[in-house]
């Protein structure tokens, strides 16, 4: 079941009126028989998957517990909650991949290989509940959480349906109590809550949905366009994408504030970093955190010789790219931020000289507009491979990003409007180029705006009557101008 | 006190909401309709509709049929690519309210029993069923089909195919729109039909090969739709039931311009349909007429 589907304006409504209707003692079932359907809206057998992995990792939860701290057994545990979960991935997601890859390899040196792939659906999400469920037998291995004895509960925890298959990917220490707290019904959460929601569905059916018009257009076939067209449906992407992902999360986020759920926040206004390393603090933070806290540390971190601190980097982001996608496409993007970050660091001393010798240091903001403004393109550079299909289309794109650029510019002094929108206009009226556009400016005013708090507690000190006017607004500016015909959200397919 | 408070600006919220959008369906209801072929077949239907002796109801089969050689009032509701589940849903709402109705003219097809446009993933085939429930009176839904229902009884607010913001900017609608209003281009004079019927062009119609479309169209169904073909044959039957019921004569037919599409047709859906629901027409004969 999609967030932008009909269904959901019908199944959150019930569920949420259940809930709060339903004896406390009784709502942890309520909410896993949801949150199962939910899922098995998209493809009922493969609950199973979910199920499994649950199994598995409440079994080695309570052995692990039951085993003294740093013995072999409870080491035994772990091993098998993390084979089963990364078994489970690797088996759907990855090994078709894998699979392709070394049969091109075999290929090339003309080598028989008869390894068959699988014709295997890739399950929704499944990257987000794995990351979920071994977040939590990594943490009763190491101590810091005790294990869960209430199976529905922690069932519930892996499948809670706001956040099961897009995220926040959230940490047992957080959402597991939370399940055994009582939550009245609270109008003011409520109403937060939706309007939360309600900004969700703005990003995504307005924004997103708009701008993927025109970036599939030019991703699809990029051998038909040129440098401005590339570099327009990149910087869209890089919008779309946003609005995609932390659309779907404001309405996970706002549909468990509603139920008296706090999820984490998984968006920061990222555009708005100055550096790489600031845009992953803000960009996908339960999976920044969760690689930093499961991967990167047990690593070594920044703790250990400095060539072995960038391989720890290269490689966090080397396997993050891999995390979202089986293809190449995506470890070339992890690559590519990986890269960025070592970069930063090799060139810290030499950028601050520089801004000393431009004295770029005694204009904060004219510095601060710089660093935002490069970090934007490096972000959008590395978006090129992460939307593409295939690396022949990343590189083809690549090479040809500036082709082209010196006759539209010719044009734009000509004053040949044409010229000059045609290759903007790709797949859409102008009238939709400047919706798009003009929905991203909202959309980054309103950013501008939350600098100093969020809008919603911004919008709870208006008079009455504005607030319902704004709310009403944002309703009628979705139907008239958001898309309806049905697309995923991007995430889901991670 | 303080949960009186909070029910009566919900109250208000919702209230004006529900404002907002009547607004926004009484704005949508003054544009140019979506579909405003279809939109003027109904209208046209209903104008006459103490004169109409015959309905021509189905899918495009229905073409060739043409009223005035037949000597009848008739009128054309069929849409392309109409299903069993549509043409018993047109059929129930329009029993009563054409009390003249004597005849109606069914095509019975090679995917007569295997097309469910609400089991199709292609948004035109949905697009069928957000028409039949836009335009024909009726508040009740097709079995399961409840969200084509509310896309189309809401047609006039939430408006899939254009962003009618623009249209206040402009005279005329952008190009990329004007295609939904070519149908009125090719307006027919014949009751209901919109679209031309000269010998030759059903000839060239039927030569144009879709039968590889509609091959692709029974088996996306079929995955979607698990009895299709029980379902739809009882919804059939239930069709022709309702009917009986009024004294109404069913004509089935297929019509021969269509019979390349036959022979271009994969064998198998082909064999299975004379097999099996070969059969089921004359048991539906032998049961009900």
């Amino acid at each position: 079941m999609l967030f932008n589907s009909l269904e959901f304006l019908v199944f959150f409504p019930l569920v949420t009126a259940a809930y709060f209707l339903c004896p406390h003692r009784f709502r942890w079932a309520l909410l896993l028989a949801a949150s199962y359907y939910f899922y098995m809206c998209w493809k009922a057998e493969y609950i199973v998957l979910i199920i499994v992995s649950t199994l598995i990792d409440y079994t080695a939860g309570l052995r692990m517990v039951s085993a003294p701290s740093g013995s072999r057994r409870r080491k035994a545990w772990l091993m098998l909650s993390l084979a089963g979960n990364l078994g489970l991935l690797f088996s759907f997601k990855y090994f078709n991949f894998f699979n392709d890859s070394a049969r091109a390899i075999f290929e090339h040196f003309n080598l028989m290989y008869h390894v068959p792939a699988f014709k295997l659906l890739l399950p929704v999400g499944i990257s987000f509940y794995t990351f979920q469920t071994l977040s939590y037998s990594i943490d009763v291995y190491r101590g810091r959480q005790q294990a869960e004895r209430h199976l529905g509960i922690f069932a519930l925890y892996v499948s809670f349906f706001p956040q099961l298959v897009a995220g926040p990917i959230e940490r047992c220490s957080r959402l597991l109590p939370q399940f055994y707290e009582k939550h009245n019904f609270d109008y003011v959460r409520a109403t937060s809550g939706l309007k939360l929601m309600l900004w969700g569905f703005f990003k995504k059916l307005v924004v997103a949905d708009r701008l993927a018009v025109f970036v599939s257009t030019v991703y699809q076939r990029p051998c038909d366009f040129e440098g401005v067209s590339f570099i327009m449906a990149t910087v869209f992407f890089a919008f779309q994408i946003y609005c995609d992902f932390s659309g779907y999360s404001d309405i996970a986020i706002g549909g468990a504030q509603v139920m008296g759920f706090n999820l984490m926040d998984n968006f920061n206004r990222p555009y708005f970093s100055k550096s790489i390393s600031e845009f992953w603090g803000r960009w996908h933070i339960s999976l920044s955190t969760w690689f930093r806290d499961y991967l990167y540390i047990p690593l070594g971190g920044n703790r250990v010789s400095k060539p072995r601190w960038h391989f720890n980097l290269f490689l966090v982001f080397l396997v993050s790219g891999l995390w979202h996608g089986a293809n190449w496409t995506f470890v070339v993007w992890g690559a590519l931020h990986g890269f960025y970050l070592i970069f930063a660091i090799w060139t810290a001393g030499l950028r601050e000289k520089f801004c000393a010798l431009t004295h770029l240091n005694r204009l904060p903001r004219l510095h601060k507009t710089i660093n935002v403004a490069v970090t934007f393109a490096l972000v959008c550079f590395a978006w090129i491979f992460f939307r593409a299909g295939r690396l022949y289309d990343a590189f083809y794109m690549v090479r040809h990003l500036f082709s082209g650029i010196p006759n539209w510019f010719g044009n734009l002094i000509a004053l040949d409007t044409d010229a000059v929108l045609r290759p903007l206009l790709v797949g859409q009226t102008l009238e939709d180029f400047l919706l798009a556009a003009g929905a991203i400016g909202f959309m980054e005013i309103i950013h501008l705006l939350q600098r100093h708090g969020s809008m919603r507690q911004m919008l709870g000190t208006w008079p009455l009557p504005l607030r319902w006017a704004a709310c009403w607004i944002m309703i009628a500016a979705i139907i008239i101008l958001g898309r309806f015909n049905i697309t995923e959200f991007i995430y889901f397919q991670f | 006190m303080k949960a009186l408070r909070h029910i009566l600006n919900a109250a208000g919220f919702t209230t004006g909401l529900l404002l907002v959008l009547a607004g926004l369906a009484r704005f949508g209801a003054s544009r140019d309709p979506i579909y405003p072929a279809v939109k003027t077949r109904w209208d046209n239907l209903f104008r006459q509709r103490h004169e109409i002796e015959a309905l021509a109801v189905g899918h495009s089969h229905c073409r060739g049929i043409d009223f005035d050689t037949l000597g009848i009032r008739g009128y054309h509701v069929w849409e392309g690519g109409g299903d069993a589940f549509e043409t018993e849903y047109i059929v129930r709402h329009l029993i009563p309210r054409l009390p003249n109705l004597k005849v109606v003219f069914y095509p019975a097809s090679y995917f007569t029993f295997y097309f469910d446009n609400a089991a199709s993933d292609d948004q035109d085939r949905n697009s069928n069923r957000i028409k039949t429930y836009a335009y024909c009176p009726g508040w009740t839904w097709i079995r399961g089909d409840w969200r084509n229902f509310i896309k189309g009884k809401l047609i006039n607010v939430i408006r899939p195919e254009r962003d009618y913001l623009f249209e206040l900017l402009y005279k005329n609608p952008p190009a990329a729109e004007r295609v939904y209003l070519r149908e009125h281009d090719g307006a027919s004079t014949a009751p209901g039909l919109f679209e031309p019927r000269t010998l030759e062009e059903l000839i060239s119609l039927s030569e144009t090969n879709r039968a590889a479309e509609h091959q692709r169209l029974i088996l996306d169904m079929g995955k979607n739709h698990r009895h299709l073909a029980k379902d739809a044959r009882k919804s059939v039957e239930r069709t022709l039931k309702d009917l009986r019921k009024h004294d109404i004569q069913v004509v089935f037919f297929t019509p021969p311009v269509f019979l390349s599409l036959y022979r271009t047709l994969q064998s198998r859906p082909c064999r299975r349909t004379k097999g099996r629901h070969g059969s089921a027409g004359r048991k539906i004969r032998r049961r009900l007429l």
